[in-house]
């Protein structure tokens, strides 16, 4: 805990992009359609009204209608629909 | 899918289907789709194979379709290496013709090997033959050559009030009017005057009778009128043969390579006698990409010859008309008609027209003096010396 903290410290000292050095996930919206999470851990459930993503801050919950996942690589997916709600889990 | 993911396989388009899910994987993935299915104890079903590597794979055995296709691309490839089509734009006092005619010289001309053209050497010599032409952009774009034109301002034309010059005479005629504007009148009006006669001349006289006079040059100018006569003749046969068009046609399709015709399918005349009316000529492209083929659409009018004859009288107004007509197209912008005498000589085959056009004209023409001003200024004074 004392190591990330030190490196949250420096991150932050030195503006340096977060999502790279503590691996937090990078969340992209466009309008209520499409949503891009990249450094993702995987994904937990798929349904075309739920969806949950594993994150390294928790699971990411994206609800909608009709999502669709459009892309999935290692590092980033993309989510297609209509978003209703976006919520961490604990 | 997580599994995929993490190891590298790129997914896409993933709907969910009832208890599954449906996506779309690279070919080149399989391998590691089924590890991963078996591995996770899914039941893994490949649906269809699509995209363009799943239809290469499908022209793997059809050698002749590949060649096809790599001898089209390659075809598409040569053609396009070519200029097709040139096209010469802003210019009003050049002529086309003569711009491609010396782009022609240059090595630009339609069916030029693109490569070969050097656009910047063509704008320096177009600029240094043409001394009209102020601006030259030439610019290839695809199998077109446009090239850009930009002339000079035309330069007004300067009346030389300074050499000095004689009106002439420049047909033979009997003065009507005289209007010296500069110069001696040499002649008067009722003055039978003969072609290169000098009408004013460019000597005056300056100084006041019973003074020192001296001779002067001037520029002569001034507009004579005077009343000159042409001679005509015409003949025209009393049977002739006239086109009666039938109303039947046949059409022709033509397809030209390169400006050159393959008629392959002519259709048959049977020795009748048709006028070509071209209906339409179009030049195929692929989009901006212009080949050099052109599809040409023709009708032939189906006439037949027939026998007419004309009566004297017919003949005598057709000849005098045609006379009339004639004499108009010679008549000068000033000139008029004052009357036109014929007279008919009469044949068994024909009537042949003799006849005369009293015609009123300008007849003043300018011609440079030889002995101008330079002339009175050094040899004319050593003419004079030697005299003494």
């Amino acid at each position: 805990m004392r190591y990330m903290d030190l490196r949250r410290g420096v991150t932050e000292a030195l503006d340096l992009p977060k999502e790279i050095m503590l691996d937090l996930p990078l969340i992209s919206l466009t309008g209520r359609e499409e949503i891009t999470v990249e450094n993702h851990k995987g994904i937990l459930t798929y349904g075309e009204e739920s969806i949950r993503v594993g994150t390294k801050v928790g699971t990411l919950c994206i609800r909608g209608q009709d999502l669709g996942l459009k892309q999935l690589t290692g590092d980033a997916l993309v989510i297609t629909g209509k978003l209703i709600a976006i919520e961490f889990l604990t | 899918m997580n599994m995929l993911s993490y190891r590298g396989v790129y997914l896409w388009d993933v709907e969910s289907d009832g208890a599954g899910v449906r996506l779309k994987v690279p070919m080149g993935s399989m391998d590691m789709v089924s590890m991963c299915a078996e591995k996770t104890g899914c039941r893994l079903e490949v649906q269809r194979y699509g995209g363009f590597p799943a239809k290469a794979h499908r022209f793997k055995g059809r050698q002749v379709l590949t060649a096809g296709v790599l001898i089209f691309a390659a075809g598409l490839y040569l053609l396009s290496s070519f200029i097709w089509v040139i096209r010469v734009e802003g210019n009003d006092r050049v002529a086309v013709e003569d711009i491609l005619t010396y782009c022609q010289e240059l090595g630009l001309k339609p069916a030029a090997w693109k490569r070969g053209v050097h656009p910047e050497e063509i704008t320096k010599e177009l600029l240094v033959q043409f001394p009209d032409i102020s601006w030259v952009s030439v610019g290839i774009k695809g199998t077109d050559v446009t090239i850009k034109i930009a002339e000079t301002i035309e330069k007004t034309e300067v009346l030389d009030k300074e050499t000095p010059c004689d009106v002439i005479a420049n047909m033979d005629g009997v003065i009507l009017k005289i209007t010296a504007e500069r110069g001696t009148p040499m002649v008067k009006e009722g003055d039978v005057v003969k072609k290169g006669d000098v009408l004013i001349s460019s000597e005056v006289l300056i100084g006041l009778e019973g003074e020192e006079q001296h001779v002067d040059y001037v520029a002569a100018e001034g507009t004579v009128k005077a009343k000159v006569w042409q001679q005509l003749t015409e003949e025209l046969p009393l049977t002739y043969e006239e086109k009666i068009y039938t109303g039947e046609t046949k059409t022709n399709k033509i397809l030209s390579f390169w400006g050159k015709d393959a008629d392959f399918i002519h259709p048959s005349m049977d020795d009748a006698k048709a006028d070509v009316e071209v209906l339409f000529e179009k030049d195929l492209a692929l989009g901006d990409f212009k080949v050099p083929i052109s599809i040409k659409k023709e009708q032939y009018n189906i006439y037949i010859l027939e026998s007419r004859s004309r009566t004297v009288d017919e003949a005598k107004a057709e000849l005098e008309e045609t006379l009339r007509n004639k004499t108009e197209q010679c008549l000068g912008p000033y000139g008029t008609i004052e009357k036109i005498e014929v007279h008919f000589e009469e044949y068994t085959d024909c009537v042949r027209a003799k006849g005369q056009a009293v015609l009123t004209e300008r007849i003043d023409e300018k011609r440079k003096v030889e002995k101008g001003r330079d002339a009175v200024d050094g040899t004319d004074r050593e003419n004079h010396a030697t005299g003494q």
